[in-house]
């Protein structure tokens, strides 16, 4: 490693490699998602045929993985690196080797190895195959296959290639703990992730294990699947989505505060999967009589997808 | 020109998962050896070949065409085929069209019910190279992929995406499309080291080639490869290494080229219990530990990279790194659990249902807790603490390391109770009391924990019964087969007097309306189906297991010692003989069961020598018999009875047991049940 890479330098770098390869670069959806793949630019874009390729950094937030900042490796919110493929090329792999290169890593000094891992999100009806990537014993990206979104086949199939951006940083920058990524060494010296995030972690673990309103949670719970459905059934399928995202975390804090028992675990997931099952299959009729128009578009050469 | 030629088909794809490798191999090998028998194809050794990116089958010689066949076909008699003219009618002219000829060129030949139309001909050998694509894709589309995926446009699906064919007969390729991809002889070495084609010139160069682009093909090798690597490294720093099987298997399973490294972890992580780093190395980063002659860890750790890498010192550390901090995670949970005593973690059991209609896991610590308190004190041990080893046996499922480590429950449960200050024997207890959690493993070491897990396994089979969900064929999911075998061993083991019945009225009793009393003899059946299978496996006829269960013993210590009791009768010379003399015995008592009740042998209505010489025998044998049976000696028992047989032998000879007379004959009827009721106080011998 001939330099330090920072934080804010790796999102560049990788942005900059997949722009590159014809992706646009997109920004984060503005709610809380435990991942990236919640952004409407994953789940809804990898439903129906029309061709995909983008770029985003997603901010995810896990409240049960908060460690009130006392953990080196565990944080419950963090950064995601997001690639979004579709079709998937079928030079994926190498496109994604390409991209460890421009970060100075040399697969013949470092031990890459793609590991089977294979992704199911059951709240939203969700699966693939593919792997974990290691580096050196670290998994520092998931690279999946998408199978089945909202419970619908994915054909074509989607890639999806996830960054873990803070393991990445740690790995490139030598440190130990999230908490002494470099973010940016400006002209009044170095910012460390410490600086920006350890007092959120120490607020929001607070906040998401001991003082979130279980009440007011469960009543949010009910009306964010309550009007889901309702905005489906009037069509406005995007605000839907947007309820199923927010129920989706709602559900998350609850689990923080151990508020949903074993048994009541899977009805709650099961009324999740329901709003994203409705959402896709909406979403899926909606775009089918538009005439699925980025199909059209690529296909009139009009769109700069090129894969 | 030779008539056989080598054969071999790559198919070259992404990574495929560990674990499904060796089943995908030899499927294909399999299937290749079948369809290729099923054509007719003469073939020598075929050699699988699999690593994380291909899947191989080379066969040497191979026949390059089947032989011509003879078809030979009956057709109708001559009586349906020719009218009374001679003349070919509709069926005669049928027939022969159905045979692509003329009806003049069809021959006849003699059948059981008269001549009859035949015609033979003979089909010319195919080319092999003409049967392989349709072959190949046929052996391809049988196997079992566990989980197959779709990629990119295509239609095709397969374990991971497929990258190429290599289908070579010969110095030929063989065109076909297979899994989407045109067959080729181009094949690619190792990712990183020989990412460039390699051209294959014939079948038999193929290991070969791919050893040199960095590429161990042949699995066995390279696992073999990776053994004597970790050897090599762990002498180094003259430490062992015990080799977990599967691990190896995995991990032989992504690599190609495997390069074995050795790693350090910092030394302060040997306090967490040993159990926790080892499942940290193993599961998390498939890495094996070491230890010294005493078993005792060192901390080390190896690890098999998948390169020669430039500079092998940047992989160690990394993996160093990573492992320090998943070690580090171990720690924090191990030292946050230890925040809270175990006393104090059970209590938020009563969170987690243990199935819907059965309560709570507390709920169910409560009953294991009482079940254990009973056993102990039945067996004079120390009630209290059976008592409080159940109560907090499952108090480590709400522990942190258990939610990381699910394997490690129980085990954890040990380590946080002595730490709060529970006894000894309840600390062990409660770590013991899963076992034995597969089919070979240790039985509990300690009385506590052998009481306790006897007492966890009977609540399960209990309750899971009572909610009616038996196990049905390969559904089990609450594992009762192994835990009714699990409790069975144990006994047997420990030789404990213990009543199963008894046991599982208990156990039924303390689920309240939960459970309904008439659900013990379905669970005592089960247990007695899994007693028997473990019995057959290990060699002990199944007559000989009913011969027992004919008696209805309910301790299964004294089950055991009858089993193996009745197993030396059968030894001996006068085993076939007595077995005889007891089904005739049973036979005739069964018709006269009714008029029997309360009848005894009067030795005044004896008159025969021979009966008298039977009552005299039985009166004396019964004096000998009956303080072994009291003391269980069922052996000696029948080895003394066993000398009955010429006295048995002799009364049924000479003495008429249906008398006309109806005193008489109710006397040697209850001669004889004095008789059966001697034997059959060990096992029911009229069942051999």
């Amino acid at each position: 490693m001939v330099q330090r890479l920072t934080f804010q330098t790796i999102i560049q770098k990788l942005q900059q490699f997949w722009q590159e390869q014809s992706c646009l670069i997109l920004q984060p959806l503005d709610l809380e998602v435990g991942a990236g793949t919640f952004h409407p630019q994953t789940f809804l874009k990898s439903i129906g045929p029309e061709p995909w390729a983008a770029v985003y950094v997603q901010p995810c937030r896990r409240p049960t993985d908060g460690r009130y900042g006392q953990n080196p490796n565990r944080v419950q919110h963090y950064y995601q690196l997001q690639v979004i493929l579709k079709p998937s090329p079928l030079n994926i792999q190498e496109l994604y080797l390409d991209s460890l290169r421009v970060l100075g890593i040399d697969p013949l000094v470092h031990d890459i190895r793609f590991v089977e891992d294979n992704w199911a999100s059951p709240t939203l009806g969700a699966w693939g195959l593919g792997w974990e990537v290691w580096q050196d014993g670290m998994e520092v990206s998931q690279f999946t296959y998408f199978q089945q979104t909202g419970g619908l086949d994915c054909s074509p199939v989607t890639g999806e290639l996830t960054y873990g951006l803070e393991r990445l940083a740690m790995y490139l920058q030598g440190v130990n703990s999230i908490f002494d990524i470099l973010w940016h060494e400006g002209p009044s010296g170095p910012i460390y992730y410490r600086d920006i995030f350890l007092q959120n972690e120490e607020e929001m673990s607070r906040y998401n294990f001991e003082c979130a309103d279980v009440d007011a949670l469960f009543k949010q719970f009910e009306y964010y699947e309550t009007e889901g459905q309702r905005l489906l059934e009037i069509g406005l399928v995007l605000p839907a989505y947007e309820m199923a995202i927010k129920a989706s975390h709602v559900f998350n804090l609850l689990d923080a505060r151990h508020a949903i028992s074993v048994t009541e675990r899977q009805r709650y997931i099961l009324r999740l999967r329901t709003l994203a099952v409705g959402v896709a299959n909406r979403y899926y009729a909606l775009r089918e009589e538009q005439g699925f128009p980025l199909l059209k578009a690529q296909q009139q050469g009009l769109h700069h997808v090129k894969l | 020109m030779s008539n056989y030629d080598d054969f071999l088909l790559e198919i070259g794809c992404e990574e495929l998962p560990a674990r499904a490798q060796a089943i995908l191999i030899n499927a294909l090998a399999k299937g290749f050896e079948t369809a290729l028998t099923d054509c007719g194809l003469a073939h020598g050794t075929i050699h699988p070949y699999v690593t994380p990116r291909r899947l191989a089958v080379f066969i040497e010689k191979l026949q390059k065409q089947t032989l011509p066949q003879k078809v030979e076909r009956k057709g109708p008699l001559l009586s349906l085929a020719l009218d009374a003219d001679g003349k070919p009618t509709p069926a005669g002219l049928g027939f022969a069209k159905s045979c692509g000829v003329e009806f003049a060129n069809l021959e006849r030949i003699a059948s059981d019910k008269g001549e009859c139309l035949y015609y033979c001909s003979e089909m010319p050998g195919q080319m092999t190279t003409e049967l392989l694509p349709a072959l190949c894709n046929k052996v391809i589309a049988a196997l079992p992929i566990a989980k197959a995926m779709r990629w990119g446009n295509s239609d095709v699906s397969f374990a991971r995406p497929v990258h190429w064919i290599v289908l070579l007969f010969g110095k030929e390729v063989v065109p076909a499309k297979i899994l989407g991809q045109n067959s080729d002889r181009q094949t690619y070495g190792h990712r990183f080291h020989h990412p460039k084609a390699i051209s294959l010139d014939e079948p038999k160069h193929y290991e070969a080639a791919l050893q040199k682009a960095y590429v161990v093909a042949d699995a066995g090798k390279r696992r073999a490869l990776i053994v004597r690597g970790l050897k090599e490294v762990v002498a180094t720093v003259k430490g062992e290494v015990t080799l977990n099987e599967e691990l190896l298997d995995e991990v032989t399973a992504i690599v190609e080229w495997p390069v074995p490294f050795l790693g350090q972890f910092d030394k302060h992580f040997l306090t967490v219990p040993h159990e926790a780093l080892i499942l940290a190395m193993q599961q998390h980063q498939k890495a094996f530990y070491v230890h010294d002659k005493e078993q005792k860890l060192l901390p080390y750790f190896m690890g098999v990279s998948n390169i020669e890498s430039r500079d092998p010192s940047q992989v160690v550390h990394g993996n160093e790194r990573v492992m320090n901090a998943r070690l580090a995670d171990a720690k924090f949970f191990f030292d946050s659990d230890r925040k809270h005593s175990l006393a104090f973690m059970a209590q938020k059991l009563d969170h987690i249902i243990f199935h819907a209609r059965l309560g709570t896991l507390q709920d169910r610590s409560q009953r294991i807790a009482e079940l254990a308190k009973t056993i102990a004190l039945s067996l004079h041990l120390n009630g209290e603490e059976a008592h409080r080893a159940g109560l907090l046996c499952k108090a480590d499922l709400v522990s942190d390391m258990v939610g990381e480590f699910p394997e490690l429950q129980g085990i954890m449960g040990g380590y946080y109770a002595a730490h709060s200050h529970e006894t000894p024997a309840v600390a062990t207890a409660i770590a013991e009391h899963y076992q034995p959690r597969f089919a070979l493993d240790e039985l509990p070491q300690s009385p506590l924990g052998a009481v306790v897990a006897i007492a966890d396994k009977l609540d399960t089979l209990v309750g899971i019964f009572a909610v009616g969900e038996i196990p049905k064929g390969d559904k089990d999911p609450y594992a009762l087969r192994r835990l009714a075998l699990g409790v069975l061993k144990i006994i047997v083991d420990r030789q404990w007097p213990l009543d199963l019945v008894q046991l599982l009225q208990k156990a039924c009793e303390l689920y309240g309306d939960k459970a309904k009393a008439s659900v013990v003899q379905p669970v005592f059946d089960f247990m007695m189906e899994r007693f028997k299978h473990h019995y057959i496996e290990q060699g002990i006829a199944a007559e000989i297991f009913m011969a027992v269960l004919a008696s209805h013993p309910v301790k299964p210590h004294d089950f055991a010692l009858r089993l193996r009791a009745v197993q030396a009768f059968c030894e001996l010379p006068q085993s076939a003989a007595l077995a005889a003399a007891n089904k005739r015995v049973s036979r005739i008592l069964e018709k006269e069961a009714a008029s029997l009740a309360g009848q005894s042998v009067q030795e005044a209505l004896l008159v025969e020598s021979a009966e008298k010489e039977l009552w005299r025998a039985l009166s004396a044998k019964k004096k000998e018999v009956l303080p072994l049976y009291a003391a269980q000696d069922y052996t000696k028992a029948l080895l003394l009875l066993a000398l009955l047989q010429p006295t048995i032998d002799a009364f049924f000879e000479n003495t008429m047991v249906m008398a006309e007379d109806k005193a008489q004959r109710f006397n040697r009827l209850a001669l004889l049940v004095e008789l059966r009721d001697l034997f059959s106080a060990v096992a029911d011998l009229s069942c051999l």
